[in-house]
């Protein structure tokens, strides 16, 4: 029987296609527009330790085939999220699709909203993912994302404290990625989440100023998959743990491709602001491929192109 | 889901109005709300485009569309017939209550695009609807009015004599004032409602990613009782309180 199933350490869900933070809402938005039941699991938006009234606008410019973004994680901070926010999620999704994200500044504040997120709601959601590709007042853009050491520590300082599956969102932008990836692989966590989005720049031509309120911004979408696809294979071969790759899918081909090169499974971000109901089309899509291909699941199909 | 394109007409040198035949959308639609259109096929233009919803007759809806660059040029090369994909109708529209008789539209240039249904159903209603358009040069536009008789129209020159357009327009006893058009024109219309004590509400526009409250791409300063917060110009707008929104103080 075909199976879709798809294990990242700990953590099982019903198929390897997960909505990114940020790009997903609280899922439950989404519910008026597709078929929920559809997503292996939707990572909810990033939770910080304190709420984030998040950048000036204008924060979203259109370039070819993608965005550039620069919301600034803003997010109405735990209380509220715990309160508000994690009933309505509760009520839209299955235990096994909801995926807790979380960003602090130092480890302690990562840990403590870790331990609070399994106090409350650990019997009802899937995994934790830590996104360390926030910004971090002390240490600079995205200080867990590129030094080894700190990645490590917070990995096994979070690790220690929660039982719940782990996944760790770090940022391929660094040189040093596959190092730090390493690092993730050693301290152990149960997936490793890719966001790959390269710096980038838009100039209004009207205005004559930078069309972003930030001037720069991570690009997001197609226009950027294939240097996520890359990143990827590269780091397919560098670590053990799965991979959870994002960065422009748009089709099953395109999350097809990104297991190809080692994803076990993918994120789908900014394509859902276009077409709401796109995850759905990509499981569908990865179903019927399954099918006429006679394969009982896609686990045979992770890295393959590297064989 | 799809919108067939039946009529294309062209208003001015840059503004065409599209009907669009999509029973569902017109019959759920209401004044103030708006859609968001998937210019083609491609992945570029990447985001759909958000558009004010201009007129409801039956089973059509019909926009005022301004050409300002790839997306809008590209859709003045779309023929009746084609099918266009479309959510909506999105978002918060204006209200008023049942009590309120006389209402003043405040349209700025383009901006007028989402008054003209309101000023439907208010007539529809048996309200008295007062247009007030800035600038006059733009006055073009009009010509897009299925029923510019059932109103009583005036005109500002440009923003400098807006105010006292405004005020005179207010004098003549108006209980409710809506309006849409660029930023500095909705503050000025904001500013002068609030100052004869006159609710007033302004349809916001702010780039947009999802339209449909995903992204927080389109956030917007808005005062609550907590302070100074973003909201979502999609979801909780476009249509916001005059004395809610503020233009320049951010975070
Ligand atoms: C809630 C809302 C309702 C709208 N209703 C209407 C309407 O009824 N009729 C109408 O003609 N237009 C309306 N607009 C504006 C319309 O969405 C933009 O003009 C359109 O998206 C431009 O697309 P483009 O590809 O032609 O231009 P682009 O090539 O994307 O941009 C050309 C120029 O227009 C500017 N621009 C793009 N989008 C906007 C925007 N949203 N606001 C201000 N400047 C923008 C860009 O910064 C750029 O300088 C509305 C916008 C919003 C947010
Ligand atoms: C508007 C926007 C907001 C985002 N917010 C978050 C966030 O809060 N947390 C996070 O981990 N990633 C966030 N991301 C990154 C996405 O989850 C995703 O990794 C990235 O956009 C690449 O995928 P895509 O090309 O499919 O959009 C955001 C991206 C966008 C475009
Ligand atoms: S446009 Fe995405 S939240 Fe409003």
């Amino acid at each position: 029987m075909k199976n879709i199933k798809t294990k990242l350490g700990q953590a099982e869900f019903r198929n390897p296609v997960l909505g990114a933070s940020g790009c997903t809402g609280y899922a439950y938005e989404l519910e008026s527009y597709t078929d929920l039941s559809r997503y292996g699991a939707v990572t909810l938006k990033t939770v910080t330790y304190t709420p984030r009234h998040g950048n000036h606008p204008e924060r979203i410019a259109e370039v070819p085939a993608g965005i550039i973004s620069s919301i600034g994680l803003q997010n109405p901070g735990p209380d509220v999220f715990f309160d508000d926010t994690m009933p309505k999620v509760i009520d839209a999704l299955d235990r096994d699709q909801i995926i807790v994200s979380v960003a602090g500044d130092t480890i302690e504040e990562y840990v403590e909203l870790c331990c609070r997120t399994s106090q409350r709601y650990g019997e009802k959601i899937a995994a934790l993912e830590i996104n360390a590709a926030c910004p971090n007042v002390r240490f600079g853009v995205g200080y867990f994302s590129r030094d080894p050491q700190a990645a490590f520590d917070l990995i096994e300082t979070v690790k220690s404290a929660v039982s719940l599956p782990v996944f760790f969102k770090f940022n391929t932008n660094f040189e040093n990625y596959l190092e730090v990836a390493s690092a993730i692989d050693e301290a152990g966590v149960d997936a490793l989440y890719t966001s790959n989005t390269p710096l980038g720049l838009k100039i209004n031509i009207r205005t004559r100023r930078p069309a972003i309120g930030n001037v720069v911004g991570p690009i997001c979408g197609p226009a950027i998959r294939p240097i996520g696809m890359l990143r990827v294979w590269n780091l397919y071969q560098k670590v053990k743990m799965p991979i959870i790759a994002s960065g422009g899918v748009y089709t099953w081909e395109d999350a097809l491709e990104y297991m190809l090169a080692g994803a076990a499974a993918v994120g789908v971000g900014s394509a859902q602001f276009v077409q709401p109901d796109v995850v759905k089309h990509i499981v569908d899509g990865l179903e019927r491929y399954m099918e006429r291909e006679s394969l009982d699941s896609l686990t045979s199909l992770v890295g393959a192109a590297h064989r | 889901m799809l919108a067939k394109l039946i009529e294309f007409r062209s208003v001015t040198e840059r503004d065409a109005l599209y009907v669009f035949d999509c029973p569902e959308l017109a019959r759920a639609a209401s004044p103030g709300q708006i859609v968001e259109l998937k210019i083609n096929d491609c992945l570029d233009p990447f985001l759909r485009r958000p558009l004010s919803i201009f007129d409801v007759e039956g089973d059509t809806f019909s926009l005022l569309v301004r050409t300002v660059g790839r997306g809008t040029e590209y859709m003045t090369r779309w023929k009746p017939g084609v099918e266009v994909d479309v959510l909506g109708p999105l978002g918060k529209g204006f209200s008023w209550s049942e009590k309120e008789e006389t209402f003043a539209l405040v349209g700025g240039g383009v901006g007028m695009a989402s008054l003209n249904f309101l000023a439907r159903r208010l007539l529809e209603q048996g309200k008295q609807v007062h247009l007030l358009f800035s600038p006059k040069r733009d006055s073009q536009l009009l010509n897009a009015l299925p029923q510019p008789e059932r109103m009583d129209i005036s005109f500002a020159e440009n923003r400098t004599a807006l105010p006292a357009a405004l005020n005179a327009l207010l004098a003549k006893g108006i209980d409710r004032v809506f309006c849409c058009g660029p930023d500095g024109l909705m503050e000025i219309v904001a500013k002068t409602s609030m100052a004869n004590n006159i609710p007033c509400q302004l349809s916001m526009e702010r780039h947009m990613a999802c339209g449909i409250g995903i992204c927080l791409g389109c956030a917007i300063a808005i005062r609550t009782e907590q302070g100074l917060t973003y909201k979502k110009a999609c979801k909780d707008g476009p249509v916001f309180e005059a004395e809610e929104v503020s233009f320049h103080e951010e975070h």
